[in-house]
């Protein structure tokens, strides 16, 4: 079946950086993640203003990259299984549990599963950041990119990353890294989002921290006038005519388009 | 024993295929195409044409080679001094940019290297008509020329999918035709082409193709929903950017 597989395709895929920027760091006293809030399908934009960072636990969130259902799903998946472990230790979840329930999860798919992860959070241990490919590998970091607009992310994470930070420096940082990746990538765009978790155990997720692509006042200078404002009846019913379909509607009439985030 | 025997080497025979097949399947193709982007678009009116198009120059991918490339983006073909007298640094200036009338605009988008080589083609035969024949060539003529020119490369053709901007120089109409890659034109009322056409098209349709519209609507006021539409658009197609550059052809 793998060799079917192989034969099938004419070109070997090359592997595809996902369209988006996603970012996690540790500073002194927790995490801070980000993300852009563009959703791609091919070149189009599907989403403005999508939310790429996922509630897993009370203290652990994580940001998605990749194919846009996958990310979806695998997150909530692991929050329900984090949340049953919960019932059963009694205890705090912690992030390398989620990472490895993550990690052994995709790697069973062999990268089928498009999900590129930024895992965050706090516990007893202290504050982690992990990073997850969708072929199950990982890495622990103190500060990590991921998706298309990584390289534009990182460099900014490079050049003026430091240890224990104090919060207001690494949300400034983490949203000029958000933005380089906007800016200068195409998979990436629209606002960025960012979620601080504390290790004295407050979040604080902060949809639309910087909104720099705001249309909105564009939009409200433009005079359409009436052209564009059909009001209700504007389209005449010359006859009108209702057949029922006979069977229904099948799954086979529908079309499945993968969206990426 | 047979069959455990037996099957050593028909998995080394499999292994052997499946390294065949990648290599095989990663042989590189030579891609002769790189889409860098871009869509332009033009209004003609009663009394005036405009021309407006993206200034944003793509690698075929993620990136942004460019977030202001007019070159062979907006060119101008067959007037006077075959668009130099300072064309291009007006352009550079971001405003509405008056041109003379004779001649035409040609806006184009796709392959920008590909764009690049028609300008030149296209001036050339433009310059040298212009030492054989006194009058200049009309708008209309040169919508003729390109289609020609993009024919003649049947086989291997422009990727460039272009937009004729110019005026009529009797009735001083506006006149705007719309290709495709190897010549096909036709003269419309309003046209766009490039990433992002199939959403700019229908406003376009709406706001200017009926009579009552042409005749309110000034080059101002189209050149101002010009840019404001192709702005909306540009927050939906990825390989667009938000800066325009219309220059507004009027007697």
């Amino acid at each position: 079946r793998h060799l079917s597989q192989v034969a099938n395709q004419n070109i070997i895929p090359v592997a595809k950086k996902t369209g988006t920027t996603i970012v996690g760091m540790v500073y002194k006293d927790g995490v801070v993640l980000g993300a852009d809030t563009r959703a791609t399908a091919g070149t189009e934009v599907a989403e403005k203003n999508c939310e790429k960072i996922h509630y897993l636990a009370d203290n652990i969130f994580c940001c998605g990259a990749g194919t846009a259902a996958d990310t979806e799903k695998t997150t909530d998946l692991v929050s329900s299984q984090l949340e049953l472990l919960r019932m059963n230790t009694k205890s705090q979840s912690r992030i390398v549990t989620a990472c490895t329930i993550l990690k052994r999860m995709l790697f069973r798919y062999q990268g089928q599963i498009g999900a590129a992860l930024v895992l965050g959070g706090c516990d007893v241990n202290g504050p982690h950041v992990y990073q997850i490919y969708p072929h199950g590998s990982t890495g622990k970091l103190p500060y990590t990119t991921m998706g298309s607009g990584s390289l534009a992310a990182m460099s900014v994470f490079e050049t003026e990353y430091r240890d224990d930070m104090t919060e207001d420096e690494a949300v400034a940082l983490v949203k000029r890294a958000i933005l380089a990746g906007i800016f200068n990538d195409l998979g990436s765009g629209s606002n960025c989002d960012t979620c601080v978790i504390r290790m004295d155990g407050s979040k604080e997720m902060t949809r639309g921290a910087v909104t720099p692509n705001d249309v909105g006042p564009l939009r409200a200078m433009i005079n359409r006038g009436n052209k564009l404002i059909m009001p209700k009846g504007s389209t005449a019913v010359l006859s009108s005519k209702f057949v029922p379909s006979i069977g229904g509607v099948s799954l086979a009439d529908v079309v499945v388009t993968e969206m990426e985030t | 024993m047979t069959t455990r025997r037996s099957l050593s080497p028909i998995l080394l025979l499999l292994t052997q295929l499946v390294v065949l097949i990648a290599v095989i399947a990663t042989a590189q193709k030579f891609e002769p195409y790189e889409i860098n982007g871009g869509l332009t678009a033009a209004v003609s009116g009663r009394n005036f044409a405009i021309l407006a198009s993206d200034t944003r120059l793509t690698d075929g991918g993620y990136g942004i080679k460019s977030r202001r490339y007019t070159s062979s983006r907006l060119f101008r073909v067959g007037g006077g001094t075959n668009g130099g007298d300072g064309f291009e640094r007006a352009m550079s200036g971001g405003d509405i940019v008056k041109c003379s009338t004779s001649g035409a605009m040609i806006g184009c988008s796709g392959c920008a290297a590909d764009c690049d080589a028609l300008r030149r083609v296209l001036q050339i035969e433009a310059r040298s008509h212009s030492h054989s024949s006194p009058t200049p060539l009309t708008a209309d003529s040169i919508a003729t020329l390109l289609s020609n020119v993009l024919y003649s490369r049947r086989s291997f053709p422009f990727y460039s999918f272009c937009v004729v901007c110019g005026l009529d120089p009797v009735s001083r109409t506006g006149v705007v035709h719309v290709y495709d890659a190897i010549g096909s034109h036709e003269r419309v009322a309003v046209g766009c082409s490039g990433t992002g056409k199939e959403m700019l098209q229908p406003v376009l349709d709406r706001l200017f193709s009926s009579v009552e519209v042409t005749k309110e609507v000034d080059g101002g006021g189209a050149g101002g929903v010009l840019r404001r539409d192709a702005g909306v658009v540009s927050a939906r197609d990825q390989s667009r950017g938000l800066s325009l550059a219309p220059p507004v052809q009027t007697h």
